[in-house]
């Protein structure tokens, strides 16, 4: 038998902590203050007894738990008793009576007769020791080393993930919030590392304090959508903090809920095998940089382009925000436009002086090759006859600059792209 | 690097430190993405852009000459995409042959150096091109931050920023003034970098892959009347204009 006993450091914390705890075994249970698990049956997948408890602490670093484990035991309350103590071997003959809570309840009694430790009270004759401390001691102590067997309520894994949390105090400003609500995501980062799955959408309301003013509502809350499932606290918590921030309460809050809609299951996020050429991996994926960025600075901030087939130059391409919305089935391949295209486009065409019918921009400029004519739109009714030519200025470089055919209103030449 | 012929400072015949170097010779600790211009690549420390730290290129007027300078370089990291940040223009895509681009246009200027940060300290994408058009966009101090996150980068950053900033002090390691005195070539000066002073002005063919088709012998020749007082400027230089009338 392998026991492990882990100790969270607060009691909302022992839900996330057993949580983990689950992913590593399927035989955890909470025994008194601590979370017990027995992973004889993992070891050889998790590659021997302390490569899990390295892994398990890693783990635990990753959802933000501050975690308290004990040595390898050989009996669950063995491994408590380590727990308690602080002890670094699980040799329960050296460890005191406060140890074993079945023990420390007859603490005083036991020491008038000499005990120190626990190795005392076994030597004590074992049907005198029953019929002065009652059956619960001798049971404790034979569990403990193993003479007896342990019977656990194992803990099972929720389908659903919701878990509430009554604030120590009334919250005004929403941006504080986002400290109580951490304890919440750890323990949805937990409960989603056991289910080996990530989170897409997620969400955190609030209940207002009965003090509240008429008008507002009695609740509120906030919906946050991640582009890529995933269970990385601190992005998480970032995201989290970002929405906060930008966020109002209408009055005082007193209670939190976290709510997952769905987890996504495990294949969706393998680690890459490509090692990037300088130094491995990242600090931040792209993915999540850019939803950070599309948070603080607004949606149509951050924006990816797709590729229209059509000859007028502003309208080959269409930004969007992003994530750009996937289309179903496969991507339209898009032919390349005839004609030379511009690197840099101007939106919209910047009007541009003239002297002696030749356009001027930051000063004279050389006209290299024209007219490149572009046609088309009629059926949009936003039709196009444009001479487009090449010309160069000292200054602006190589300039891609239109004059409208045909056309009695919009007559002139502009500046329509750059060859940067 | 160490060439014992070129000092005059007598050295110990054993390898220097790979952070030493003769004040004449430029620093190949550490190896550079090659620009796809071999005569800059010759003048660069690590014979290219470097990388874990910021590029500073000064140009006298933004978005005239970015994509020419970067395209050889960029068309070989297409597998990601390239963030822009706060360009002058929008790129047109249809014209560009790099990676996906990926577009962020930060409202404020705080918040363009906010952004700018992020993306240098994320250390993901295939490049992180970003502007500063104006000089009070970003004090010393900022750029100074900027460069301490892109030391521990691996993806190759370029400030983009207006001439004014040569008189300024910058931190960034490798510091580049660009102009362009004739259409198909860009010119580079380089004012900092790790290894001796650049003097004059290196002359890189930078001819938009898009115009190369097009092109005939004599729009090559193509040169602006003013500049260039060579007895036969007339001719070369109408002969182009004359095309299309």
């Amino acid at each position: 038998m392998w026991w492990l006993a882990l100790q969270a450091s607060s009691d909302i914390e022992a839900r996330a902590c057993a949580w983990l705890a689950l992913s590593f075994s399927p035989r955890v249970a909470q025994l008194e203050e601590a979370i017990v698990l027995e992973a004889g049956a993992s070891l050889r997948l998790f590659g021997g007894p302390e490569r899990l408890a390295e892994k398990l602490q890693s783990s635990a670093a990753e959802v933000g738990l501050m975690l308290k484990i004990s040595p390898w035991a050989d009996s669950s309350l063995a491994a408590l008793a380590c727990l308690r103590t602080g002890s670094l071997t699980p040799n329960l003959d050296a460890l005191p009576l406060t140890a074993l809570s079945a023990v420390a309840a007859h603490r005083p009694m036991l020491e008038r007769l000499g005990c120190r430790r626990l190795s005392d009270v076994r030597r004590l004759p074992r049907p005198a020791l029953a019929r002065r401390f009652g059956p619960q001691l001798l049971r404790a102590l034979d569990q403990a080393y193993g003479r007896t067997p342990e019977a656990h309520e194992w803990l099972d894994l929720p389908e659903r993930f919701e878990a509430r949390l009554e604030l120590p105090f009334r919250v005004e400003q929403a941006p504080d919030l986002h400290h109580h609500a951490q304890g919440l995501l750890r323990q949805l980062c937990a409960w989603l590392a056991a289910r080996h799955a990530g989170v897409q959408a997620f969400t955190l309301s609030w209940q207002y304090d009965a003090m509240r003013p008429r008008d507002s509502a009695a609740s509120g809350e906030l919906q946050l959508h991640t582009a890529e499932a995933t269970r990385d606290f601190a992005h998480l918590s970032r995201l989290l903090g970002e929405h906060l921030a930008r966020t109002e309460l209408a009055a005082p809050a007193g209670e939190l809920m976290l709510k997952a809609e769905g987890a996504i299951a495990r294949q969706a996020f393998s680690e890459s095998l490509l090692v990037d050429a300088m130094d491995g991996k990242p600090k931040e994926a792209l993915g999540l940089l850019l939803e950070r960025l599309s948070v603080r600075l607004g949606p149509d901030r951050v924006r990816g382009a797709t590729l229209n087939e059509d000859h007028r130059h502003d309208a080959m391409q269409a930004w969007q925000a992003w994530p750009l919305s996937q289309k179903k089935g496969k991507a339209p391949t898009t032919r390349p436009p005839p004609g030379p295209q511009p690197s840099w486009l101007l939106d919209p065409p910047q009007r541009l002086s003239t002297r002696n019918e030749h356009p001027l921009h930051h000063g004279p400029l050389l006209r290299i090759t024209g007219p490149h004519r572009v046609e088309g739109g009629w059926w949009d009714g936003a039709g196009q006859q444009r001479d487009y030519y090449l010309y160069f200025g000292e200054t602006s470089g190589l300039l891609w600059i239109y004059h409208e055919r045909l056309s009695t209103d919009e007559q002139g030449w502009f500046l329509h792209g750059v060859f940067a | 690097m160490l060439s014992p012929a070129t000092s005059s400072v007598d050295l110990p015949d054993r390898p220097l430190h790979a952070a030493v170097r003769h004040a004449d010779s430029l620093d190949g600790s550490r190896t550079g993405l090659p620009s796809g211009f071999a005569p800059l690549d010759a003048e660069l420390p690590g014979g290219g852009w470097l990388l874990g730290g910021l590029n500073e290129i000064l140009l006298e007027r933004p978005g005239t000459l970015e994509w020419r300078l970067l395209t050889p370089m960029l068309s070989g990291r297409r597998h990601k995409p390239v963030l822009l940040i706060a360009p002058p223009h929008r790129p047109h895509l249809p014209g560009l042959s790099v990676g996906p681009v990926l577009l962020i246009e930060p409202p404020t200027a705080q918040l363009r150096l906010w952004a700018i940060e992020q993306a240098i300290r994320s250390g993901d994408g295939g490049a992180v091109l970003a502007w500063l058009p104006e000089l009070r966009d970003a004090k010393p101090e900022q750029i100074r931050r900027l460069q301490a996150h892109a030391l521990a980068s691996s993806v190759p950053l370029f400030l983009f920023r207006p001439l004014a900033a040569a008189t300024q002090s910058s931190a960034a390691p490798l510091r580049m003034q660009l102009r362009a005195r004739e259409p198909w070539q860009i010119e580079a000066h380089i004012l900092k970098r790790r290894g001796p002073m650049h003097e004059g002005w290196l002359a890189l063919d930078a001819t938009p892959a898009q115009l190369d088709p097009l092109l005939t012998p004599r729009m090559r020749s193509a040169r602006l009347p003013q500049r260039t007082p060579v007895p036969s400027h007339h001719v070369v230089a109408r002969a182009p204009s004359l095309i299309g009338h």
